[in-house]
């Protein structure tokens, strides 16, 4: 178990700055609609590179859970989700802020976003570890096809289209395949170019990928006014305690479900957030009350949501496989650091996983207060900004940062031409999650292919080699499952209908 | 995102050219070694590097080939000549006149002019305010009717910048003037300002907006700037005027 030492490190001043910051730069950015979680820590990611990594993540990962919880302002005060996180926050938020209870409804927000975030990262605390030994008996073999399971579980939940995503996955192995080769250091696809010789720079693609497309998209469009409308109250913080305490249970499972979801590969807050609302309005005893302003619905969103934020670093940090789309701007940031993620990093680089992972619960546990000053005080100046002003700024900073990665002007060129790429791309359906996901997983995939079939084709059992490992065997289910499972959701209802007219 | 109708018909012409990028790919990969030998003898522990893209590419092929299939499953040819039609008709000519897809012009139009021609030839903190303060113009001092105008502005603007930046002029009049590109975009700038302003009137939400923009386009860049080059240790793309400046300024030595 790790030691006080760790906690010790945490707990720094310049640690607890850091959260402070990080948590309310995150809810700031988070609570500006339109702007996401991962655009928060790919704006503010450049700022880390010259600190200590174990500092440098916890900033990271105060900025991403307070990004989280941010959203839910938007959310419950003007109907619209400042995050993807969010969007089952409106179902109930709006209506508790429309019968002038706002200040209450952002308090249950805040107290269930620290709930669930401390679940997360107790998980987090408890889960990796044991993971990391088991994954220390991974060979090539299973690291390709934990690659690949990664990509066909994104593309089977990238907005409903498996297509898509396995080719927008496709894509982004190709962007992977681009510089030297990983095993026999031959040059490919840079045609010629220099610069592509070190490949595609991981960070400056997804600056690109997530954040031009949300900025274009964001001025592309007239600006809405957007005007507040409810008159605050005050915290209520009682009350809502009162409320959260009371539904305690429901708090805890959408925590467990938010933590679940978040290990799975670029499964983020969003699909947490309605899985966790669909269940607590399954099991609920007010369950006619859900959409009409049920306190129970925002605590289940909001847990659900803040508690991806550990669970999507368990596999971030035990196999280098972002489990949501900020873990993967996270992940880039690191290997920019030189820490290379993995079950290794838990034996060799304990003092930097345990020192952030009692970061980021001191950055949770600052989220309540800071989260319900912000709520109280700030929103309004916050929302009042105009969308023209604010994306022309982060652009600006999109640019700089990309800038100070490797100090190249030709990432800021990848940026901005990979943005365009991925602005058209998202117009006709394909989503970047599984470009960003393919870039990042290309790498591991080829080496882990590679290096099977080298060893393979020596011992003359090729086959055996791919198809032969038991753990590969269980991956290779898993694989068949992603894949097959919008196929057998899309006939699930036929053969309930089926089954009910049977027993008429 | 487009509708789910639109999308279909999309897909089709999206299916095909995932197709033809995975038969690039696998074009690309045939040219790659697939053997290697050593002293005239084969290294059989050599492995192509255009094992993996073979792989991608043949996937891209398939995957697209399904794409398509599907798309015209789902439209029929009928789909396949309503977007022919389309795009030769003059509808799709008004498409592209379309306010938003004017809109995407002008945002695209200034991001690429700051990334190719600005940030790596003209000094940071000037290229900054200029993008900054255009990109305000176009969408928040000024009413939209003059979006055309800064469109045509920032494109007239670029091209009187590529004349200096190109050709020996710069090199020329640089011994005399230091950074004549940093003070031509500075005149180009001032110009603009002063435009918009003029243009506003006296209409003072008008004239509110107009004095916040000019404050964060000047003071945006110069935080940020000075954060990363004093402070992160960041050297700008371009160093000319105002670092040169500020550089004088941070490194003096008031003590002496």
């Amino acid at each position: 178990m790790p030691g006080i030492e760790y906690i010790l490190a945490a707990l720094t001043p310049f640690n607890i700055f850091l959260a402070i910051t990080g948590v309310i730069a995150g809810t700031v950015i988070g609570s500006l609609p339109g702007l996401t979680a991962t655009m928060a820590v790919a704006v503010l990611v450049p700022i880390t590179f010259s600190m200590e990594p174990s500092s440098a993540l916890i900033m990271m990962g105060a900025i991403y859970t307070g990004a989280i919880y941010g959203g839910a302002y938007a959310a419950i005060l003007l109907n619209t989700p400042g995050t993807p996180s969010a969007i089952a926050t409106t179902f109930d938020g709006f209506p508790m802020a429309k019968r002038g209870e706002g200040d209450l409804a952002v308090s249950i927000a805040c107290i269930a976003s620290v709930t669930g975030g401390l679940v997360g990262a107790a998980f987090l605390l408890m889960l990796s570890p044991p993971l990391a030994k088991v994954a220390l008996a991974f060979g090539p073999v299973e690291y390709f096809w934990l690659a690949i399971f990664g990509l066909t579980l994104i593309s089977a939940l990238s907005e409903g289209n498996l297509l898509k995503g396995l080719i927008g996955a496709c894509f982004g192995l190709l962007l992977a395949c681009v510089g030297i080769a990983e095993i026999s250091a031959d040059v490919r696809f840079t045609f010629g170019s220099q610069v592509l010789l070190g490949g595609i720079e991981t960070v400056s693609a997804l600056i690109g990928l997530y954040c031009i497309p949300v900025l274009i998209d964001l001025v592309a469009t007239p600006d809405k006014h957007l005007k507040v409308t409810h008159q605050s109250r005050g915290f209520r913080f009682l009350e809502a305690l009162a409320l959260s305490w009371k539904a305690k249970f429901s708090l805890i499972r959408s925590s467990v479900i938010g933590t679940l979801v978040g290990i799975l590969p670029g499964a983020g807050g969003s699909i947490a957030g309605l899985v966790s609302y669909s269940e607590a309005r399954r099991t609920s005893k007010q369950s006619e009350n859900f959409g009409k302003g049920e306190p129970e619905g925002i605590m289940a969103t909001e847990s659900a949501n803040n508690a991806t934020v550990g669970g999507g670093f368990i596999p971030t940090l035990v196999l280098g496989i972002p489990g949501t789309p900020p873990d993967a701007v996270i992940l880039g940031a690191l290997l920019i650091q030189g820490v290379k993620t993995g079950p290794s990093l838990f034996t060799e680089g304990g003092s930097i996983v345990y020192t952030f992972i009692y970061g980021l619960f001191l950055a949770t546990i600052l989220m309540l207060p800071v989260g319900l000053v912000i709520g109280r005080y700030a929103y309004r100046t916050i929302i009042t900004v105009p969308k023209a002003m604010l994306v022309p700024t982060v652009a600006f900073m999109t640019v700089i940062g990309t800038y100070a990665i490797r100090n190249s002007i030709s990432d800021i060129i990848i940026m901005i031409l990979l943005g365009v790429v991925g602005w058209i791309l998202n117009r006709f359906g394909f989503s970047p999650s599984p470009i960003v996901l393919g870039l990042i997983l290309g790498r591991i995939a080829e080496q882990g292919f590679v290096q099977a079939w080298t060893i393979g084709a020596a011992t003359e059992e090729l086959g055996k080699m791919f198809f032969g490992r038991p753990i590969s065997l269980v991956i290779i289910a898993f694989i068949l499952i992603s894949l097959f499972y919008p196929v057998i959701r899309a006939r699930l209802p036929k053969l309930t209908l089926f089954r009910g007219k049977n027993n008429e | 995102m487009l509708d789910v109708e639109k999308l279909r018909k999309a897909d089709v012409f999206s299916g095909f050219l995932v197709i033809l990028l995975g038969c690039f790919i696998i074009s690309q990969a045939l040219q790659m070694p697939m053997k290697d030998s050593y002293g005239g003898v084969q290294n059989v522990w050599y492995v192509s590097p255009a094992l993996f893209p073979l792989l991608v590419g043949g996937t891209l092929v398939l995957l697209g080939s399904l794409l398509m299939r599907t798309a015209l499953r789902t439209i029929g040819v009928a789909g396949v000549k309503s977007v022919f039609r389309f795009l030769a008709g003059s509808t799709f000519l008004t498409f592209l006149k379309e306010r938003e897809i004017l809109r995407f012009y002008g945002i695209v139009l200034n991001l690429l002019i700051l990334v190719f021609i600005l940030v790596p030839r003209v000094d940071f903190f000037i290229s900054a305010t200029a993008f900054l303060f255009i990109f305000f113009a176009m969408f928040y001092c000024l009413d939209e009717r003059y979006l055309t105008t800064i469109i045509s502005y920032l494109i007239g603007g670029t091209i009187v910048l590529c004349l200096l930046l190109f050709t020996p002029l710069a090199e020329r009049l640089a011994p005399m003037i230091g950074f004549p590109a940093d003070y031509l975009l500075m005149i180009m700038l001032g110009a603009l300002m002063f435009w918009v302003r003029k243009t506003i009137g006296l209409d003072p939400d008008y004239r509110r907006k107009y004095y916040r923009c000019l404050i964060i386009a000047l003071a945006g860049p110069f935080i940020i700037g000075v954060l990363f080059k004093y402070f992160l240790l960041v050297p700008m793309p371009f160093e000319g005027a105002v670092v040169y400046l500020l550089d004088a300024i941070w490194y003096a030595d008031f003590w002496s």
